[in-house]
């Protein structure tokens, strides 16, 4: 763009240059036909006074002149005194073997430079400053008009007429600071218009990406609620099952052995046989369910702790950054593997991590550390945020409690239903001065097992 | 979970009465560990129906006990229950006689838990619920297997 300006601004200079010197070109060619006319006046006057010797000749100022006559030197010209402008356009005669010049007024000036453009013929002549300022115009380059009239025994005379191109430049000159300051304007106008569009659309652009930022945040958590009502569904059906099985079992034991002993007794036979169905109708309604809640997915496997500690933390990490709370893992410590249901174990340490999160201000640090010893591998969150009490610890797996105002109270219920269900423990208790720790353990997998 | 039935009754719950473990020694002595203790009554009453010595208990520690103190001739256990689970008596029994068959029984059904513990030495696995005759046959088998093994040469 400023590229652009100094282009056109090059160009309104030479464009300024180019018409200066068309200016200078005709105010010439008007001053040598000044001349020209006053040429003819002084010719008609000098072969005047030839005819008529007894007028004689005596210029204003010419003290040696032999004549007597006086004859003033606007006489000579007829009447050009109203040409004269004064500091802007003069009319000069250029008597006979004088260096002078002599202007209407009588006033007497020397220009050296104009005699020598006198005597080489030339029409029009150009002066310069300071030669403009010496014959008593104003300092700007004028240009002047040159005429030769033979006057036969009175001599060779010249008529000079000067004019400087001042009244024009002046107005060259406001035009082209009007241009100046036309491309100024619209150079501002430009800049501020563009500038202003520049940064709408940067605006808008930054506006598009913080869009696409909450929306991928907002699928984030999508993902993360869906992850969370799976492993909701999938572990309250696991809690069903276990729950029901043992009942179940000690309910068809019952009745098999009310079965046996009422051998002889047909009805007894035909109710024990009747609770026998309806228990096996009640665990297939509940194996449907708990297949239904795990939708098809494989319940265990072995999985490298490391790696779900990561997963975990990379499922919360948008909620972190929106809450300004830091996340750091420790992965350090060599851990077994462990068997589990991944996307249920990684649902518990998502929880913990979230209970984590909320109960820090922002700036606040949550660790979730991998500890193992051997038998045992431990999914440690610790966090320095509000605390607990130490009976909200006691209380804090209950379903359906809560400290939060925006909480379910499920988050560690699941959390530690989950971990029964690999045969582990959720712990929750204080840590530090201020901050919770809560830890869920499984069992590792013993390579080798226990065959020897 | 909470377990209302883990109370005072648990410790001491052999139906049949013998004073000293050892006393019948053709008699097979079979310990059953549920933490719902009226799971384990049910089985013990039923191998006891069957001829075999039983014992119930509701408590993986005391089990644990009993199979280092007493002369257990097969083991069938819950797998997850508070304190010592069943895998950890399972272990526990595989150190202290690797020929007593463990029959392990739990509600998480997962075929990776009946081939983790098969592969830990359980003779074999059973998820609840379960025909009582499955059990008994399955205690029995177990039991033949072990004394052709023991007594075969």
């Amino acid at each position: 763009m400023l590229a652009a300006i100094g282009v056109v601004t090059a160009i309104a200079w030479w464009d300024s240059r180019r018409e200066s010197e068309a200016i200078f070109r005709d105010l010439g060619t008007e001053q040598s036909l000044v001349a020209a006319i006053a040429a003819r006046d002084l010719a008609a006057h000098l072969a005047a006074l030839r005819e008529n010797p007894s007028l004689g000749l005596h210029l204003q100022g010419a003290d040696d002149a032999a004549n007597s006559q006086e004859v003033r030197p606007e006489d000579l010209l007829g009447n050009p005194a109203s040409l004269e402008q004064p500091g802007e356009f003069r009319l000069f005669l250029a008597p006979p073997n004088e260096p002078s010049l002599m202007a209407m007024d009588g006033s007497v000036v020397s220009s050296a430079a104009v005699r020598a453009a006198l005597e080489h013929g030339l029409d029009v002549f150009r002066l310069d400053r300071a030669q403009a300022r010496a014959i008593g115009l104003v300092a700007r380059t004028a240009m002047a008009g040159l005429a030769r009239v033979d006057g036969g025994s009175l001599g060779r005379w010249g008529v000079v007429a000067v004019a400087t191109a001042a009244r024009q430049r002046d107005r060259e000159d406001r035009a082209f600071w009007r241009f100046v300051l036309g491309v100024g304007v619209a150079t501002g106008l430009v800049l501020a218009f563009g500038g202003a569009a520049l940064r709408t659309q940067r605006r808008e652009l930054q506006a598009q990406r913080e869009l696409a930022v909450a929306a991928v945040e907002h699928q984030r958590d999508e993902q993360l609620s869906r992850a969370q009502r799976v492993a909701t569904m999938g572990t309250f059906a696991m809690g069903i099952v276990h729950e029901v099985s043992t009942p179940l079992g000690i309910i068809m034991g019952r009745a098999e052995q009310i079965r046996a002993r009422a051998a002889d007794g047909e009805r007894n036979v035909l109710a024990a046989q009747a609770i026998l169905g309806q228990v096996d109708r009640i665990q297939t309604i509940v194996r449907r369910f708990l297949d239904m809640a795990r939708g098809g997915r494989p319940s265990l496997s072995r999985t490298n702790a490391a790696e779900l500690v990561r997963a975990a933390a990379a499922s919360v990490q948008h909620r972190f950054a929106k809450a300004s709370v830091l996340l750091v893992t420790d992965t350090s410590q060599d851990v077994h593997e462990v068997q589990c249901d991944r996307a249920l174990l990684e649902q518990a340490i998502v929880n913990l991590l979230l209970n984590a999160c909320e109960a820090c201000a922002p700036g606040g640090h949550v660790e979730l550390a991998l500890r193992s010893d051997g038998e045992r591998v431990a999914f440690v969150v610790t966090d320095d945020g509000v605390g607990i009490s130490s009976d909200s610890a006691k209380r804090a797996t209950d379903p359906f409690f809560t400290t939060k105002t925006a909480g379910t109270g499920f988050g560690l219920a699941i959390a530690s239903e989950i971990a029964k269900s690999h045969r582990g423990d959720l712990s929750i208790g204080p840590h530090g001065e201020r901050g919770t720790r809560a830890c869920v353990e499984i069992p590792a997998v013993i390579s080798g097992g226990a065959h020897a | 979970m909470p377990d209302a039935q883990k109370v005072p009754e648990c410790p001491n719950d052999a139906p049949t009465k013998p004073a000293r473990p050892n006393d019948v020694p053709g008699v097979p002595t079979v310990l059953v560990v549920d933490d719902r203790l009226e799971m384990a009554k049910v089985i013990a009453e039923e191998l006891t129906a069957h001829g075999y010595r039983a014992l119930a208990t509701s408590s993986g520690r005391e089990a644990l006990e009993r199979l280092r103190a007493e002369r257990i001739d097969a083991l069938v256990t819950d797998i997850a229950m508070p304190g010592v689970g069943g895998l950890e008596l399972l272990r526990a029994s595989m150190l202290l006689d690797p020929s007593r068959p463990v029959i392990v029984m739990t509600a998480y059904t997962t075929l990776e838990l009946a081939v983790e513990t098969t592969t830990d030495g359980a003779y074999h696995y059973l998820p609840k619920p379960f025909r009582l005759d499955v059990l008994l046959r399955t205690v029995g088998r177990a039991l033949d297997a072990r004394r052709g093994h023991g007594e075969g040469p």
